[in-house]
């Protein structure tokens, strides 16, 4: 990819019948070698070629970060992986950057600081200038707006993004150029070489509409900043996005909604971008607890040797009413924005699924009848009957799984009279229960039935000689000479 | 005379001089506001209010509490605090905050110590570092009552950054540490030690069943207030599978001997005689 001027330079593969070029430089190409020749060929006429393995995957890598280096232009950007080639939607955004010529400019000189050779164009349509910046010789060109035909006619046909084995074929007609095809009658095209041609011939023309396929859907809400010097300082860029937040909020507010997801992309100097994202758990849109949120984030922002654009979208948004900004007085608003943004921040530093709130369930199993659930996730109303206590005592603590226990105790029901747990006795003075909790017939529950094959369960709450207080149960029935089975799964305080 | 008179005036000023630094000094120490009052959530029972100079537990500041035993008497003892702090009317505000590693607490349960699911906020991280970052995000938030931490390490540092959080906010911060953590020096209002008691079931026809959860708790630091020991119970107010949300509490643990009903007084400095004689009986 690198330009070395002076030496025949290109990247080769095992391809069919040995190996093969992928891709040269502009030496190599001035000498005559092309993509697809063998090794032994171009040896043969460039003796002096340099040569070095093809890394397609690093290619496409670095081709995809190139586009999305892009954003900084437009937020519509693609990439061709098969012909090494970014597509920029730039209608509506040249203007930013002083018209198409000084954007061209600006690109191609940043480019050139990177080190990639370039070509480009722009024109109406995505074939034309696919066309134009790959078969005209010229850094910059600007096919004026519905001059495509004349720009196309001397071209190849290649030049129509065609597939190989069709251009072949077209040669053989003695269709050589676009004016050839232009002039040639439609209907034998097509049925010798389907629709192809003929489809793209009027993609290029712009008879057929046709749109690059973006690389990143493009956000609804976007603001976009551009840095003279380039910025590496940590306040700078909290400074700089404080702006970018307040231009967002503005738009969201225009539109009556609420960020749920911020996408801060910073583009380096070096032509990779660094991107940061937050959530919240409700639509906002007061810049100054976004701000915060985004401040964690920025600590580990390697600005690289400067950030020189910044690129604040909102990824996902939920309604949000317009009076909730002006009528924030209320206390209990106040309070539930605070909690909202409490959640938020501990939501993004932890992770979403660390800051949970409990919810009861009506089920009988009480290791179903406590969930908890991401506070961020808006939660959804509790299954839960009645809003009482359940009518029996329930732990404070409940183990996950029960655990088993030894247990002396008499036949057939009574309570234990000492259990060990972890190897510790615990003889027992008191004792509640039998509490009898039995599965849930009508529901297909595998996790019930792996914890005990005996799915019936005899509670009881049991207090031994310390004051400590377990709830423990035996499982199943009691069966002659068969020892029954015991589990500690909670602790009362 | 002129110099008599002199002398008599600036003694008036002296004592106005060192109510006024007094005053001053209390406001720098716990964030008590140019009133003299600190609001705080009194526990109900008249005799540990009393001990304690805010006549209840202070919000704004850093309580510690210290597990015995398994610590499920602490862990029952904090819920239940929470739970007063998230009724309190008082502060307009009704949530909290638990720091806590494992992810086991249990919603019924919490619910009989008069803590709804609903208030409360589970952070659920373990490492020392981020229990305290979160408690000092919670604290100063101004939307929690109280936040609860459990970090396994303290320094001294830390507790004065919780403190700052804490009067910053106006929210209280709670500390559960296990058994015999060692004690840290810092602007710590209480430090109390729970543990478990046998609770005072009534024998019934031979059975023995449970009475109340029954607690010692040790009043072990106190900022300018009195140490002290008591037993206490929580009732749950639960009767006959109904709940009375009005005869939830604390109270403190009846004699033995005069049965459960009776809430008298006691201020229970022989506990080993008691269970003795509850162990002969």
């Amino acid at each position: 990819m690198h330009e070395w001027p002076d030496k025949p330079l290109a990247s080769i593969s095992a391809g069919h019948g040995g190996v093969r070029i992928v891709a040269v430089n502009r030496a190599a190409e001035v000498a005559g070698l092309r993509p697809g020749l063998a090794l032994t060929d171009a040896r043969a006429r460039v003796g002096e070629l340099e040569t070095f393995d093809a890394d397609p995957e690093g290619d496409l890598a670095a081709l995809k970060s190139l586009a999305l280096w892009c954003a900084r232009y437009t937020p519509w950007s693609g990439f061709d992986a098969s012909a090494s080639g970014v597509w920029l939607e730039i209608t509506g955004a040249a203007h930013l950057f002083g018209g198409e010529r000084m954007m061209l400019e600006d690109l191609g000189e940043r480019l050139g600081v990177f080190g990639y050779a370039h070509s480009l164009a722009v024109a109406d349509t995505p074939g034309a200038a696919w066309a134009v910046a790959r078969y005209r010789r010229g850094d910059v060109q600007i096919v004026p707006s519905g001059e495509q035909k004349a720009a196309l006619v001397d071209l190849p046909v290649a030049a129509l993004r065609l597939a190989g084995k069709t251009v072949e074929g077209l040669h053989r007609l003695g269709l050589r150029n676009v004016r050839d095809l232009l002039n040639a009658p439609r209907a034998p095209l097509v049925s010798r070489f389907g629709a192809e041609p003929i489809h793209r011939l009027d993609q290029a023309l712009g008879e057929v509409n046709e749109a690059i396929p973006p690389l990143r859907p493009t956000p609804q809400f976007r603001a976009r900043m551009a840095f003279v010097e380039p910025i590496a300082q940590t306040d700078d860029v909290i400074e700089a996005l404080a702006q970018l937040l307040g231009a967002v909020c503005r738009q969201l507010l225009q539109a009556g909604l609420g960020a749920r997801r911020l996408c801060l992309t910073c583009c380096r100097v070096d032509g990779t971008t660094q991107e940061r994202t937050i959530g919240t758990s409700r639509a906002g849109r007061d810049p100054e607890p976004l701000a915060r949120l985004f401040r964690e984030k920025i600590d580990g922002l390697d600005a690289g040797f400067g950030i020189e654009a910044m690129i604040l979208s909102v990824a996902a948004t939920d309604p949000l009413a317009s009076e909730q900004d002006e009528m924030a007085s209320s206390a209990g608003r106040d309070q539930d924005q605070a909690l909202g943004h409490l959640v938020d921040r501990l939501g993004n530093r932890f992770g979403p699924e660390r800051v949970r709130h409990l919810q009861r369930q009506a089920r009988h199993a009480p290791e179903r009848a406590s969930r908890t659930v991401s506070a961020l996730v808006p939660s959804k109303p509790a299954d839960v009957m009645g809003d009482n206590a359940p009518a029996a005592p329930r732990p404070l603590r409940l183990l996950p799984w029960p655990d088993p226990i030894d247990v002396i105790a008499p036949v057939p029901d009574a309570p234990p009279l000492l259990f060990h747990w972890r190897h510790r006795p615990h003889r027992i003075i008191r004792a509640d229960g039998p509490e009898r909790i039995t599965p849930e017939w009508w529901r297909e529950d595998p996790e019930l039935l792996n914890i005990s094959t005996e799915r019936i369960r005899d509670y009881y709450r049991v207090e031994d000689t310390d004051g400590q207080r377990f709830w423990v149960f035996r499982a199943g029935f009691y069966r002659p000479g068969q020892a029954p089975k015991w589990y500690l799964h909670g602790f009362f305080p | 005379m002129n110099n008599n008179q002199k002398t008599s005036v600036k003694k008036v000023n002296t004592v106005a001089v060192l109510a006024g630094l007094r005053q001053k000094l209390a406001t720098l120490e716990h964030g008590v506001s140019g009133s003299g009052q600190c609001s705080a959530v009194p526990f109900g029972i008249g005799e540990i209010d009393a001990a304690l100079p805010w006549g209840g537990l202070a919000s704004g500041m850093v309580h510690e509490v210290v597990g015995g035993d398994g610590g499920h008497a602490a862990l029952g003892f904090c819920s239940a605090l929470l739970a007063r702090f998230a009724q309190d009317r008082g502060m307009r505000r009704s949530n909290v905050l638990w720091c806590r590693g494992r992810n086991d607490l249990y919603a019924p349960g919490l619910l009989s110590f008069g803590l709804d699911q609903d208030r409360l906020l589970l952070a659920e991280v373990s490492k020392d570092r981020d229990i305290l970052w979160a408690m000092e995000e919670g604290l100063r938030s101004g939307a929690l009552t109280a936040v609860l931490g459990e970090p396994s390490t303290l320094t001294t540092t830390a507790l004065r950054r919780l403190q700052l959080a804490a009067e910053t906010g106006g929210t209280a911060a709670f500390l559960l540490r296990p058994r015999g953590s060692a004690n840290v020096p810092g602007p710590i209002a209480t430090r109390w030690q729970v543990s478990a008691l046998p609770s005072l079931g009534r024998d019934f026809y031979g059975a023995r069943p449970l009475g109340q959860p029954r607690w010692q708790l040790e009043l072990v630091r106190c900022r300018n207030g009195s140490v002290g020991r008591w037993s206490v119970e929580w009732r749950d107010g639960r009767r006959k599978g109904t709940t009375d949300e009005t005869a939830r509490g604390f109270a403190l643990a009846p004699d033995l001997r005069d049965g459960p009903d009776q809430t008298a007084a006691t201020q229970d400095k022989n506990t080993d005689a008691d269970s003795s004689a509850r162990m002969a009986g």
